[in-house]
């Protein structure tokens, strides 16, 4: 396997993961304090 | 009987806590910034602060001071929810403990009678008051002189004059917090009639019992007497509403009405105070009292030119947003165009220059040209915020409101939507009534956020030509607008059908504070703008770098045998048509076929569920123009054809593809703080579906409309 679809592949799954990890992060906030609106600092 | 019970002290490792309260619009955050250097929202009208905000500062012998800016109330009554939050605080019923050991009440200079009410309340609660006098200037400038050693001996507490937008007063304000903390809390001045205190024995006792201080149960009964409804933060006390019956019959007995008891008795001992510590200067003989500000709101709120200088102020900022940012956008085009070209040439030809050129570059690069519309805009609206002018508008939207169904508060909330609806949605707590209040929050989305604006300018520019319309007006400028004015006047629309409907009840008026005119202050404008900067590009380094990124493997992998002898264009073609994101956009073109669109923009917009300006950046990964050239993605789309080599982006089709998204509630977020503050759990959940149910058709239905409708009519 070349070494640059090694990269493109980590960071695709850094990528999907971040994305993962945000909406449980707002599916927990909802719950608690409350949205995690990173457009509007809420 | 004095108020002792209750005061606390702070220890020696604790902070000194102080909570910030006053009469909406006094300055209250302007302060509270100006003490702790926080950069809360400022505007220049009532409603700004709705929940409780948090900051600390130190002195310079080291000691901290914990600060607490509590939404504006104009008494200690718990009608709407934002003033629950002061008065749950200030007695604790929160169970926060976070019980003041200093109150920090801000009253604005110019209106001593009306916000002295509410610190003569506060001065009952058992803790130690200061009083910030601010706008100190404003009231010497309209004449109304102070005597403050006076108010001082008085009231019973330290009073500094102060000017928080300046920074005037505030060493002497800070000293005065430690100070009032070692002195007794202050207690009430004035004196009720005998047969009224007899009256109101038992119930002090009752509230005494269930856990009320003396000098606050003292205070809550003679306010309990005014208030209609239940209270929240008073339902652990049991046989309270009994109690506050008897208490009733017996002020009646004796021939007083209890709802005017705590009015007349304030108000009576305030007006007393004033007639000995404030003087107005005459006018000279002959001079006007009419204020500069009276003047210009002659202009501002006449019946006929009021609504016509709101939409050409209106017009002129949409216009601004096209004009005056093209330059600024061709700079930050030319400076990323440079560095992706930089940073793409030292990679070999592979996954790893197409993920970076054509994923990360033209995907986040697309959406970061929007930078200066979006300084632009925020620009704008501080500064009609600041100057006193949405205050103004306001009372211009009130009689439209109130014939929808809405009440005058709704206007803020909805005016909070342009930026974005989930501050909009959480400032609808201002609104005591439910019903008025669950109207207000499932149609602020339809407000025009900003997050729209880059998908409108992508648009506009692609498709609709700068024809001048009126002086300082084209047709870019106008379509904007409408853009908004859609949304706007189908939001009202949509209140009234609600207010007819599922959410009916009685209109109540609204009593509006118009602030006088102001300068805005350049530096709190500098900063709101760079902080709505500063967010924006945050979205574009995280969300949008992640979805650009995945969106890109998708319409990349797998890989297709593409014919070598193509063409660049057409082998491109060859690859998205095999790609996941292909396949995926071909299986839902049957459901966006009716619009007129393709699977292009069926992906883009089933993307762009996770943040809207995600549309231009996954068409900007479609088409590839990884040159990041704002201008090559507008050009791509305008000679984009379909198989049968028809044109495949029409104005009329991009006008659709607006009135889809002016309507269309994609955003997670919007969604999940509906389901909060609709009431949470499964009443969160009915409201969240409908307001996404009835926007998702009205969008769909809206733009199937203008497609069918503008090609009957002609248009292409």
């Amino acid at each position: 396997m070349r070494a640059d679809t090694v990269i493109v592949a980590g960071i695709v799954v850094a990528a999907i993961a971040y994305l993962l990890r945000r909406a449980l992060r707002q599916a927990r906030a909802r719950k608690a304090a409350g949205p995690d609106c990173d457009h509007c600092a809420h | 009987m004095t108020a002792t019970a209750g005061a606390e002290r702070p220890t020696a490792t604790e902070p000194l806590r102080v909570a910030i309260i006053g009469n909406p619009n006094t300055g209250k955050t302007t302060l509270f910034n100006a003490l702790t250097g926080l950069r809360q929202r400022v505007g220049n009208f009532a409603g700004v602060t709705v929940e409780r905000v948090e900051g600390e500062f130190r002195m310079p012998d080291g000691r901290r001071v914990a600060v607490l800016d509590l939404p504006g109330s104009y008494s200690l009554s718990a009608g709407s929810p934002d003033e629950r939050i002061a008065l749950e605080v200030l007695l604790d019923r929160d169970r926060q403990h976070w019980r003041p050991h200093v109150v920090l009440v801000v009253v604005d200079a110019c209106h001593l009678e009306r916000n002295l009410f509410l610190a003569s309340q506060v001065c009952e609660l058992g803790v130690p008051v200061v009083i910030a006098l601010n706008q100190f200037d404003m009231a010497q400038e309209q004449g109304i002189e102070i005597d403050v050693p006076a108010l001082i001996s008085a009231i019973g507490v330290p009073i500094i004059p102060t000017v928080a937008s300046r920074g005037e007063g505030l060493q002497p304000l800070k000293r005065a917090l430690f100070t009032a903390a070692e002195l007794p809390p202050p207690a009430r001045r004035f004196v009720l009639p005998p047969e009224i205190e007899a009256s109101l024995a038992p119930l002090v006792q009752h509230l005494e019992h269930g856990g009320l201080p003396t000098g606050t149960a003292r205070m809550e009964a003679l306010r309990l007497l005014g208030v209609r409804r239940g209270e929240q933060h008073l339902a652990d006390i049991p046989d309270l509403a009994r109690q506050l019956d008897s208490a009733r019959d017996a002020i009646r007995a004796v021939g007083h009405t209890p709802e005017r008891e705590e009015s007349e008795a304030r108000y009576g001992w305030i007006g007393e105070l004033l007639k000995t510590a404030v003087r107005r200067r005459s006018a000279s003989a002959g001079a006007s009292t009419e204020t500069a500000s009276d003047r210009l709101d002659g202009i501002a709120l006449h019946r006929v030119g009021g609504p016509v200088i709101f939409l050409v102020i209106m017009a002129l900022v949409f216009q601004s947003v096209f004009s005056w940012a093209a330059p600024l956008q061709d700079g930050i085009d030319v400076v990323i165009h440079a560095i992706g070209s930089r940073v793409a040439g030292f990679l070999p030809d592979g996954d790893l220059r197409s993920l970076v050129a054509d994923g990360v570059f033209a995907g986040v690069g697309s959406v970061l040209v929007f930078l200066p519309q979006i300084a632009i805009l925020f620009a704008f609206i501080g500064l009609l915020e600041q100057s006193g002018y949405m205050a103004r508008a306001a009372f211009l939207m009130d009689r439209v409101m109130r014939r929808v169904g809405l009440h005058g508060k709704s206007f803020i909330p909805m005016l909070s939507g342009y930026a974005c609806a989930v501050p909009g949605i959480m400032a609808t707590r201002t609104i005591d009534d439910q019903q008025e209040r669950l109207a207000t929050i499932m149609v602020v989305p339809l407000m025009s956020c900003s997050a729209r604006l880059p998908v409108y300018t992508l648009l506009i520019a692609a498709f609709v030509p700068a024809t001048p319309l009126l002086p300082g007006l084209d047709l870019q400028g106008a379509t904007m607008l409408a853009m908004y004015l859609l949304g706007t006047v189908t939001a009202l629309l949509v209140a009234a059908l609600f207010r007819k409907t599922l959410l009916r009840g009685p209109v109540r008026p609204m009593i509006l504070e118009l602030p006088p005119y102001r300068w805005p202050a350049v530096q709190s404008l500098a900063i709101s703008v760079w902080q709505r900067c500063l967010l924006f590009l945050r979205r574009a380094g995280t969300i949008i770098l992640a979805l650009s990124i995945v969106l890109w493997a998708l319409a990349t992998y797998p890989r297709a045998d593409v014919d070598p002898a193509l063409g660049e264009e057409a082998r491109q073609e060859q690859q998205l048509a095999h790609s996941t994101l292909g396949r995926f956009g071909r299986a839902i073109e049957p459901a966006v076929a009716p619009l007129g669109y393709d699977w292009k923009i069926g992906v883009s917009i089933v993307a762009s569920f996770a943040a809207r300006e995600v549309f231009v950046s996954t068409m900007g990964t479609i088409y590839g123009v990884g040159g990041v050239d704002d201008a090559a993605l507008q050009d791509r789309l305008r000679s984009e054809t379909t198989a049968d080599g028809r044109v495949a982006y029409t104005p009329l089709i991009a006008v659709g593809l607006m009135v889809f998204y002016v309507f269309a509630l994609m955003c997670m977020s919007t969604i999940a703080v509906t389901i909060r503050e609709a009431g949470g759990g499964r009443l969160g959940w009915k409201w969240a579906g409908i307001q996404f149910a009835y926007m998702l058709v009205l969008a769909y239905g809206a733009a199937w409309l203008t497609v069918v409708g503008g090609r009957a009519l002609g248009f292409s």
